[in-house]
């Protein structure tokens, strides 16, 4: 046994051009797969962020046009039904009404996690549309059903499908 | 299972009688929605509710719960029929209808 001839082997072999070439080639490619695994991961990264935020900004347009909508449709309801000489058609009423619906829908659609305001929308409809082809028209005939429509509207508005908030990344 | 489209009916449905206009609910009912029910059942019947231009509510009202003041079906048949409905584009459309069967299931118990 000669340990001191021993570690000269070991060191003669690993200082073999052979083997250093390899070992330099493999982390060569270990170097250039990893560059490329973090520049992967980083641009999913910055890709996944843009499109959340293009996300937030659809949601906010959707909202922004749902209560455009809302307000539109509570315009022509207070109009209808307080001026009996109004020229606003009963079928205006039912398709803003639906313009309201499809809007909503649309905010559910690009964030699934907000809830449709199925119970607020049936109730601002009824208040709104009920026997409107054939209930008598103007302030004092209609004077509770325009309070209460304001109040629903009111409600409706603040449903937490429209409610805005901030880009949390 | 027989898919009733309101929107082949009418794009536009209109007020609760006939006498008030056209594509009133009661005519929905009396021409479509009864037949439709005699000859299928209650149960056997969707009814699609998408693609018109929007409902007022006296429609939603006379054409469903009229069923049950006219006693065309019963509560139980029509909880079957609400259970049916489809509305993708505006699903509040089922719960008020909904609310119109259990209102008159009420009334007539």
């Amino acid at each position: 046994m000669n340990p001191q001839g021993d570690l000269e082997g070991v060191v003669e072999a690993c200082s073999d051009p052979h083997w250093t070439t390899i070992a330099e080639f493999v982390m060569r490619w270990v170097v250039a797969l990893g560059g490329w695994g973090v520049a992967f991961f980083l641009w999913k990264l910055r890709r996944d962020q843009a499109k959340r935020i293009a996300d937030h900004v659809e949601v906010n347009k959707a909202i922004d046009s749902a209560l455009e909508q809302i307000e539109k449709f509570e315009t022509s309801v207070l109009e209808f039904w307080s001026d009996p000489q109004s020229k606003i058609l009963s079928e205006q009423l039912a398709s803003h009404m639906a313009a309201c619906a499809f809007y909503s829908s649309q905010i559910k659609n690009l964030c699934p996690v907000r809830e449709y305001p199925s119970k607020e929308l049936l109730d601002v409809r009824r208040t709104a549309t009920m026997n409107m082809e054939q209930e008598s028209r103007g302030l004092d005939s209609q004077k509770n059903r325009l309070g209460r429509f304001v109040k629903l509207v009111a409600k409706l508005r603040k449903a937490d499908i429209y409610q805005k908030r901030p880009f949390t990344g | 299972m027989k898919t009733i489209f309101v929107k082949a009916f009418s794009e536009f449905p209109g007020p609760r009688y006939r006498n008030l206009g056209p594509s009133s609910g009661q005519e929905f009912r009396e021409e479509i929605l009864i037949p439709a029910i005699k000859q299928y059942g209650a149960h056997k019947l969707i009814i699609n509710l998408d693609g018109t231009c929007g409902y007022g509510s006296s429609f939603l009202e006379e054409a469903f719960g009229g069923l049950l003041r006219d006693r065309v079906v019963t509560p139980e048949e029509a909880s079957v029929l609400v259970g049916n409905l489809v509305s993708e584009e505006d699903p509040s459309l089922v719960d008020e209808i909904r609310e119109y069967i259990a209102d008159e299931s009420t009334r007539g118990s």
